[in-house]
């Protein structure tokens, strides 16, 4: 969705509202505004303006319209690429303090990760149809050990990387009002490979529900991995080998523990 | 006969794969390819793994770094061609401008000076320029000791390479050292296993952590290269451009479903008994829902 289309949609629902509280509002609202733009520098500053008076009126509109009007790109994404940069930050930071044992600071990205992702939705959208045939018990159990599995592996990766910097370079409104965050590495041995994060608004904080490694989907390469084991085994082996490996994990984990 | 062999084969695979490879089903091949797979598996756990650990112990990584950006650069002729032949003149004037910076500057291109100054990092290559034009890629291939390809790709590879050879080889190089035949096709082959021995050095720790992690490498490999070129061809590896159709579409087709069945497992086991209330309102919808739930099921 572009940042034109979005503006317009939200202006539309605006209209429909029959509000214009400031002139500019109004002006939007008469759709007469294309019009009066000669200067780009001009429509520039009338652009930032109409966004920053429009930001309240484009979370009732879209509630009112029950989100079928998308937001205008800029602020929709404003946030959740604030909360991409914040956390690349954050684990920069925890990933610099290398005097520390690889554990402690695996752990805290670990603990990063939990709020990060939404693992309910992420266990969903990789199981997909498979989904439906799973018991309560099942899902709980799935989303719990696809979290650890997941948690682990982002943690012990993130942590062999120490040089690099994230540079959080664009991020544009995508198919139901998801947002991607694009982020390229630089520095280091991935200089230049790029990572877009794809995340949903469900409850109150955006959260991630995919990962995406130079075009390479996390949910699309687990749904892949998880569809060749269910082909053979049924949903219960699928969990039995989530287990093992989280158990593998942990246990190797706790012994180079005890060795350092 | 010889160089009929690779050509029959093929065309026996095209026939046999590329009628019935779709996006849905990308690998009609699935069992000869898991089978070749395992070969490659092999070969890579007792030939090129240790190899290239031993290569890692002797050689630091920057100069591992430095090769590989010396046959990187050694091929950027034909990534500007490649360019040339999907019309991206901006590319080409890029990589124009990268070559001529990384040979010279550079040292035959073992630094990579071109990305510090901030000159894009383009890769282009004949399958690309296919799939540019509309070639669809074709059944998913696993070649004995190469890997991963698509049909497309694979083809595409073949004639860049061919076109690499006959532009470096019979031009400039060998002709004036005096090499025959064979010694230049032998110099190219220890060339590229030399290559390869430095790029999987790099990759050791990426490609056993991922060997350990995968549930099953195969579809791990797979999905990985046919995502990551479909990426490429469209010049948007900074999407899930590749896979995006189906993947985040599961809620919306079983919306209703979706909705009921979303018992929020995640806060379900840390919570039990300190919400009372709600608990009985999530009992109250399921009871007053599970009768479409009931519908839905028996029309399946």
């Amino acid at each position: 969705m572009s940042m034109t289309r979005g503006f317009e949609m939200a202006t539309d629902a605006m209209r429909s509202r029959g509000e214009a509280k400031t002139p500019c509002d109004a002006r939007a609202a008469k759709g007469s505004i294309g019009r009066r733009l000669r200067s780009p520098l001009v429509s520039g500053w009338i652009a930032i303006a109409l966004v920053v008076s429009l930001a309240p009126d484009v979370a009732l509109a879209q509630a009112a319209a029950g989100g079928a009007a998308s937001a205008s790109g800029a602020t929709l994404t404003e946030a959740p690429r604030k909360l991409i940069d914040e956390t690349a930050a954050e684990i920069v930071a925890i990933l610099a303090r290398k005097s520390e044992p690889a554990e402690t600071r695996v752990a805290e990205i670990e603990s990063i990760a939990y709020e990060l992702f939404d693992f309910s939705t992420m266990s969903k959208l990789v199981l997909a149809r498979n989904w439906r045939k799973l018991t309560p018990e099942q899902r709980v159990t799935f989303v719990k050990e696809f979290k650890r599995h997941l948690s682990h592996t982002y943690g012990t990766r993130l942590d062999r990387y120490d040089q690099e910097r994230v540079d959080v370079y664009a991020a544009q409104v995508e198919q139901r009002n998801d947002v991607s965050v694009k982020t390229r590495i630089v520095g280091g041995q991935f200089d230049g490979a790029e990572i877009s994060y794809r995340l949903r608004q469900q409850g109150e904080p955006w959260k991630i529900i995919d990962v995406v490694i130079e075009g390479v989907s996390l949910v699309s390469n687990y749904r892949s991995q998880f569809q060749e084991v269910l082909n053979t085994g049924t949903i219960d082996d699928l969990i039995a080998k989530l287990r093992d490996k989280n158990f593998k994990v942990d246990d190797g984990s706790k012994e180079t523990a005890k060795n350092g | 006969m010889r160089r009929l062999g690779p050509l029959l084969a093929l065309v026996g695979l095209l026939a046999a794969g590329v009628g019935c490879a779709t996006p849905e089903r990308p690998d009609p091949l699935e069992k000869v390819n898991r089978g070749i797979f395992a070969f490659n598996e092999g070969l890579d756990r007792y030939a090129l793994e240790p190899v290239a650990k031993g290569w890692d112990f002797v050689v630091p990584g920057p100069v591992q770094d430095g090769i590989e950006n010396f046959y990187r650069n050694l091929n950027m002729p034909i990534v500007i061609a490649n360019e040339v032949l999907q019309a991206k003149p901006v590319r080409v004037v890029e990589d124009v401008a990268r070559f001529f910076f990384n040979t010279t500057l550079g040292i035959g291109g073992f630094f990579d000076v071109a990305t510090r100054v901030g000159i894009p990092d383009n890769d282009e290559d004949f399958g690309q320029t296919l799939g540019h034009w509309g070639v669809p890629p074709g059944p998913y291939l696993v070649v004995p000791i190469l890997g991963p390809y698509t049909l497309r790709d694979g083809f595409g590879e073949i004639a860049d390479t061919t076109a690499g050879a006959f532009a470096y080889m019979n031009f400039f190089w060998f002709d004036v050292v005096g090499l025959s035949n064979w010694e230049t096709t032998g110099t190219s082959i220890g060339s590229y296993t030399f290559r390869l021995v430095n790029l999987r050095a790099i990759y050791l720790e990426e490609i056993a952590s991922s060997r350990k992690d995968a549930f099953d490498y195969y579809a791990f490999v797979r999905n990985a290269y046919l995502s990551n070129r479909q990426a490429r061809v469209l010049d948007a590896t900074d999407t899930a451009a590749g896979v995006e159709e189906d993947l985040y579409e599961f809620d919306e087709e079983d919306d209703g479903d979706y909705e009921d069945y979303d018992v929020d497992p995640e806060d379900a086991p840390d919570e039990e008994g300190t919400e009372g209330a709600e608990a009985e309102d999530a009992e109250s919808v399921d009871g007053a829902e599970s009768v479409d739930d009931a519908g839905i099921r028996d029309g399946d």
